[in-house]
């Protein structure tokens, strides 16, 4: 957190009542808003439970957590001890801001940022109006509540949808401050002299998202052996402390190193490490945010671009099966490496697996999109293009007043490869569905 | 700047035959004898300090190796600080700073639960449609918790 400085300004709060990955992927606008020289502070509030991702985001005073099994435990006893907790919890902070920025969709958040606000006028992000209605300051709020996390049509990162509500910029990414007593337990625990070692973290935080087993040749025993063997370097398991006895189980089958520590030192760590290769985590969004390549191994609810890290990751989404330990071991050569592709060994990978690379386009969205080394289908590239298209396309109606001609031209040519997509924007009230409604109706008498 | 302490704190009346010397007693537990507890559930109305504990949604415990009377005790208690019937509940509204709530607790419909909804609904701004006060959004906020 930076120093606080005696200075009139606004005061700022950041609202961010999600969970750990989410609080991290709002370090954006944190340390954005606290670079603006009309700001005096900037406030965090988010749940008790997110403390320690709360504390690394660059850019905020305080931190104010909000006790949510508290909240919860006093909901089951009667709904009028629950209020009375809430109303203390929220009485602290009522009133006090010039500027409410909510990060979070979720009900309960849209509710309770109006209270935070001084003034009706200052609230940035979804919100609840006094007529019980969900409004948001800027289309972003609404396209990520109508459009959501659905792999099938978001095309979004979360992170952007947040930065353009704040009114943020979007290009670059603030990298996590470095600490000095984190750096000192990396420095007790690594060897100076050995290679970079590479980090994997196995735990996910629901069974959907899980990759393999954890023993046998084909799970994460397998892939620690040949990462090892492959690469001669150590590798070092990730999780929460309480993961400790199982990763320790797991290191003592393999040869690997366990560090399950907090977030802050996890970190330090992945600031030393050539790789991180994990499941779909908060220490994905961890090592995006201090320059840590990653390979993301994803399924299940964890697919789309919701959740997008950040550059420098390589997304494997399961098709017909997750990746095998080959395939992690062929793309770690090439993403954390730099070796040369073998493309024999990726033809029948692509027909399993997705792999696409994020990176900001040149608007400062993210986005990802199959490599020019992997032999994705040719239906992998046209989806590729078409989500980049769409970004551009919902981007430019949020803020231009002018039709994008050639961009809904390509909509228009690929709506039958895209019908999901197409068929919703197709029907929004807002200008990009009026847009592709006039161009809808230009171009079918010539068709 | 955090919350209360007593809202990270489980709300816990300890009822016990060591009373205040009773070392299993929780963190922050208002202590009492199994004769304080029978004396307190005796009084026409409760003592400031257990109608606080009560809006905190306060729990009643005893060790499983108590007395039989300071279990009995503690059974008492626990039911005369129960708020299962929404009289109770429109004497905590009262005792939290809610007259409004109070006032449609004690004339609750016995065939509408008492839920954060219900309660939202009920202290909605009748002038003004679907006018949010401020009570009405923690209750629905609680709602979508």
């Amino acid at each position: 957190m930076r120093d606080i400085v005696d200075r009139s300004g606004l005061r700022v709060a950041v609202v961010s009542l999600q969970r750990l990955g989410d609080v991290l992927t709002g370090a954006r606008v944190t340390d954005g808003l606290s670079r603006r020289r009309d700001v005096a502070s900037v406030d965090l509030v988010h749940w008790d439970q997110t403390e320690q991702a709360a504390g690394l985001m660059p850019g905020v005073d305080v931190c104010h957590p909000l006790p949510y099994g508290a909240l919860r435990a006093r909901g089951r006893v009667h709904p009028l001890a629950a209020l009375h907790a809430l109303g203390a919890v929220v009485e602290l902070l009522e009133r006090r801001y010039d500027l409410v920025v909510n990060l979070s969709s979720t009900r309960f958040a849209c509710y309770i940022a109006p209270l935070l606000a001084r003034d009706p006028t200052g609230i940035r992000g979804p919100f609840m109006d006094d007529d019980d209605g969900y409004c948001s300051t800027h289309p972003s709020g609404l396209h990520l509540n109508h459009w959501g996390v659905d792999p099938r049509i978001n095309v979004f990162a979360h992170r952007d949808l947040y930065a353009l509500a704040a009114g943020v910029r979007l290009l670059g990414l603030p990298t996590l401050p470095e600490d000095p007593s984190a750096q000192a337990q990396c420095d007790s625990s690594l060897d100076p002299r050995a290679p970079a070692p590479i980090a994997l973290h196995i735990h996910a935080s629901e069974p959907s998202k899980h990759w393999r087993e954890q023993l046998g040749v084909h799970g994460w025993q397998g892939l620690i052996r040949r990462l090892r063997y492959e690469f001669n370097r150590d590798v070092v398991l990730l999780g929460a402390p309480s993961d400790a006895p199982e990763l320790d189980h797991l290191a003592h089958l393999t040869g690997a190193r366990v560090a399950a520590w907090s977030l802050r030192h996890t970190a330090e760590l992945l600031r030393r490490c050539a790789g991180l290769v994990s499941v779909d985590t908060v220490t994905i969004h961890l090592a995006a945010a201090v320059g840590c390549k990653s390979i993301v191994l994803r399924q299940g609810s964890a697919r789309g671009n919701a959740f997008l890290p950040g550059s420098q990751t390589m997304l494997l989404d399961a098709i017909t099966a997750p990746a095998t330990v080959e395939d992690v071991a062929n793309v770690a050569a090439v993403h954390f490496f730099e070796e040369t592709p073998i493309g024999h060994r990726l033809e029948a990978a692509a027909r399993r697996i997705r792999l696409r690379r994020c990176d900001h386009e040149s608007c400062g969205l993210l986005g990802a999109a199959s490599p020019a080394w992997w032999p994705a289908p040719p239906e992998h590239r046209l989806d590729d293009m078409l989500a980049k298209t769409w970004r551009a396309a919902w981007h430019h109606s949020w803020s231009e007043s002018e039709r994008p001609a050639a961009l809904l031209d390509q909509l228009y040519r690929h709506r039958s490869a895209d019908p999901h997509r197409y068929a919703r924007a197709f029907a929004d009230p807002g200008p990009l569905g009026e847009w592709l409604r006039a161009n809808d109706h230009a171009a079918r008498p010539a068709a | 700047m955090s919350s209360p302490t007593w809202i990270r704190r489980p709300a816990v009346v300890w009822v016990s035959d060591a009373g205040d010397a009773d070392p299993n007693a929780p963190v922050g537990a208002m202590i009492l004898t199994g004769r304080q507890a029978l004396d307190a559930t005796r009084r026409r109305s409760l003592s400031a300090s257990l109608r606080e504990l009560r809006a905190r949604g306060a729990t009643v415990k005893t060790t499983p190796d108590a007395s039989p009377e300071t279990k009995a005790a503690a059974r008492q208690l626990r039911s005369r600080l129960s708020t299962v019937n929404p009289a109770r509940l429109a004497e905590v509204a009262r005792d939290i700073g809610e007259p409004d709530l109070s006032e449609a607790l004690s004339g609750w419909p016995a065939h509408v639960p008492v839920t954060f909804e219900t309660l939202a609904n009920a202290t909605r701004d009748n002038d003004r449609a679907w006018s949010l006060s401020r009570t009405a959004r923690l209750l629905l906020a609680l709602e979508h918790l």
